[in-house]
């Protein structure tokens, strides 16, 4: 594997998940229930996903045939493709996290607290994500955010805002959106 | 041309139609001008409060914030080194070495009245187009439909993007989670996973979000070392004499803004072929017929007019494949083909059979027409001072809400937690095609495009004596079915040609 070049080690991991996806939608395909129908709801989900079993070992085949046709330069190149943003050189793992940890502790206090003690407290989170220590800001941007947020999509978009499950606090947002 | 008279009429009648207009040119343009937030994820974020608008507000918003948008990336492009959107790209090699000579407000001028004469270029090929082939495409039945849908999911998946099979697979994602729910013929559940909420389907919403905003809010935390989006230093719009464009260099730019133009235009009629693509086209060309190439990328006002043009007439003829044939060649086609549904307006060639739908339509052009010249006049005079508020946003405080909005906006769509799941989700599938070149905008067209198409098969093949064979036998299914995998195969050959002629033959982008 030392003989791959890092952009021949990401196709064969993107292969790996294609596979993988391709695999789960035909599992999910498998389960309709297919019908007296000659071509019934089956059909096309399946042939999706066998297509795209095909292709993602395609990319592997032909990832592999231009890594072993390269002019000999095929160990890790990173550099080479740091400036196109191709691949995960550039990433920051922990950041991604972050944002998609506050997306899934919104949805959890969403359902524990209601719509606006969730956007409180993830407007909060993702600020520090984004780097922000300074406690003025972080304090007043989420309260006025959330504030803002709480009268434009429960009060003037009229939107439904449901009780949290361990504690409610719909009587006082209401204060907010007017309603 | 009396239609287009009483879309005017009927936009003029309608105040909040008129309101949004403004509104949109406004807010595309800043959308765009922001560094990495495209016209698509603002009209993303934006697109529940059209659910609660009247049909032309609604589309009129949107559609003219495609249409700023494209021109807002200028902006980003031409001040700060950054496409505000992929379709300024090619406006930052002459925008940004006039700005550091202190020309920025030339260089934004010109490309305000390039995207100006790109636009309107555009928007009269569409309202004069879309009539003419309509008239030829609504005797289609489900057999060419299916043809044409097969079409453009290949054409779309070989030439979006960087990579053909990546492309495809792209398409065939979307295609797939499109089909999540129940089946519109047999009404059996699909693909559910136990979800009831499920059954009603993928929503548009929450899937455009996760795939265009949260994805980019996720690479946007991972660049927050900057505390500014942009430089500060370089913004000089005070000097009159370096930043006036003069009648001798309009002159000098007006065929080149015609002729991108008209290439422009004709790249936008491809479903699939964007504005990316439409500038460095129109950029290479001009280049090419230039008596001093030399001096293209040094910082001259043709470099931003022939891109600019271009990738503004894109905007206009990328709608006749929707309005004609019911399939979007962009994604905000496909954005706005949700809209049409939302208000019960079948999209395709009959959109201009009925008198309410035909005076909508021209309703839509009108305010495409009005838009172009607000936006225009907002940029002119408002560029610089909008690049200048940008500057001055700290992307750890913007993209923060960027991202509460997206949330918002995706439980708004349904009122549905579950949304903002899929939401998520999606953020980091997006994230992950983005990282590894497939297509978003394949993905997404393919979403809106998938359950037609999968209908119209099993229409054809209800209907047909010989099978699958009808495809073949019918000659219009056949001619686009031909045209759709001649497509693929030459842009196939091509790509493996790029390799082979590359040096390091490195790279595996087929």
């Amino acid at each position: 594997m030392s003989t791959l070049s890092y952009r021949t080690k990401i196709e064969l991991g993107v292969t790996a998940v294609v596979v993988v996806a391709g695999l789960f939608f035909a599992f999910l395909a498998w389960e309709i229930n297919p019908r007296s129908h000659e071509i019934g709801p089956r059909a096309v989900p399946m042939f999706i996903a066998t297509t795209m079993i095909l292709l993602g070992i395609l990319i592997s085949f032909v990832a592999l045939k231009f890594n072993s046709n390269g002019n000999g330069n095929s160990s890790d190149d990173v550099d080479a493709y740091e400036e196109d943003d191709y691949g995960f050189t550039n990433s920051n793992i922990s950041r991604v996290f972050s944002v998609i940890g506050c997306g899934i502790i919104y949805i959890i206090l969403f359902i524990a607290f209601g719509y606006f003690l969730a956007t409180l407290a993830s407007l909060f989170l993702i600020m520090i994500a984004f780097g922000n220590r300074n406690p003025r800001t972080l304090i007043l941007v989420p309260v006025i955010g959330t504030g803002v947020y709480q009268y434009v999509f429960m009060g003037l978009m009229g939107l439904h805002d449901p009780a949290g499950e361990l504690l409610d606090v719909t009587a006082l947002t209401n204060l907010i959106s007017g309603n | 041309m009396l239609d287009l008279l009483g879309g005017f009429a009927h936009l003029f009648s309608d105040f909040d139609a008129v309101f949004f207009v403004f509104l949109a040119a406004l807010v595309g343009i800043v959308a765009g001008a922001l560094p990495g937030l495209t016209a698509a994820a603002a009209i993303a974020m934006l697109l529940p409060l059209s659910f609660h608008l009247d049909a032309l507000p609604a589309l009129a918003f949107l559609y003219v914030i495609g249409k700023s948008g494209r021109y807002g990336g200028s902006i980003a492009a031409i001040l700060f080194n950054t496409p505000g959107t992929a379709a300024s790209a090619a406006t930052m090699q002459d925008g940004y070495p006039m700005t550091v000579r202190g020309e920025a407000g030339k260089a934004l001028k010109t490309a305000t009245i390039a995207s100006i004469i790109g636009d309107y270029i555009g928007e009269f090929i569409l309202i004069f187009g879309a009539v003419f082939i309509a008239s030829y495409t609504k005797t289609f039945g489900p057999t060419e439909y299916f043809a044409i849908y097969v079409m453009a999911f290949i054409v779309i998946g070989s030439v979006v993007g960087k990579s053909v099979i990546k492309g495809i697979l792209s398409t065939l994602l979307g295609g797939f989670v499109a089909l999540v729910g129940l089946d519109t013929i047999t009404n059996a559940p699909r693909m559910t996973m136990g979800f009831n909420e499920l059954e009603e389907g993928m929503a548009l919403v929450p899937l455009l979000i996760g795939v265009f905003v949260i994805s980019e809010v996720i690479i946007q935390a991972e660049k927050t070392a900057k505390d500014t989006l942009v430089g500060l230093g370089e913004i000089d719009t005070g000097n009159p004499g370096a930043n006036h464009l003069t009648w001798v260099e309009f002159k000098r730019c007006f065929p080149i803004m015609i002729r991108s133009s008209f290439i422009g235009a004709f790249i936008g009629m491809m479903p699939g072929l964007g504005s990316s693509v439409a500038c460095f086209v129109a950029y290479g060309e001009e280049k090419r017929r230039s008596k001093n190439p030399e001096d293209w990328g040094t910082g001259i006002v043709e470099g931003i007019a022939a891109p600019e043009s271009s990738n503004n007439a894109v905007s206009g003829p990328s709608m006749i494949p929707l309005l004609t044939l019911g399939i979007p060649g962009s994604t905000v086609a496909a954005i706005l083909i949700g809209v049409f549904l939302i208000h019960g307006i079948q999209v395709g060639p009959s959109i201009f059979d009925t008198p309410q739908s035909r005076e909508l339509i021209y309703a839509l052009f009108a305010a495409g027409l009005l838009g172009i010249a607000v936006y225009g006049v907002m940029g002119y005079w408002g560029g610089p001072f909008i690049g200048r508020m940008i500057s001055y946003l700290p992307p750890r405080v913007l993209y923060p809400f960027i991202f509460l909005t997206s949330i918002a906006a995706s439980y708004s769509s349904r009122a549905s937690i579950l949304d903002v799941g899929i939401a998520l989700i999606f953020g980091i599938v997006g994230y992950g095609m983005r990282r590894t070149e497939f297509s978003a905008a394949a993905f997404v067209i393919a979403f809106v495009l998938a359950n037609n198409m999968e209908e119209s098969f099993r229409q054809a093949l209800l209907l047909s004596d010989d099978g699958i064979l009808i495809f073949v036998k019918e000659p219009v299914a056949l001619a686009f079915l031909v045209i759709g995998f001649g497509v693929m195969i030459y842009r196939s050959i091509s790509v493996v040609r790029q390799k082979r002629k590359q040096s390091d033959g490195n790279g595996s982008n087929f």
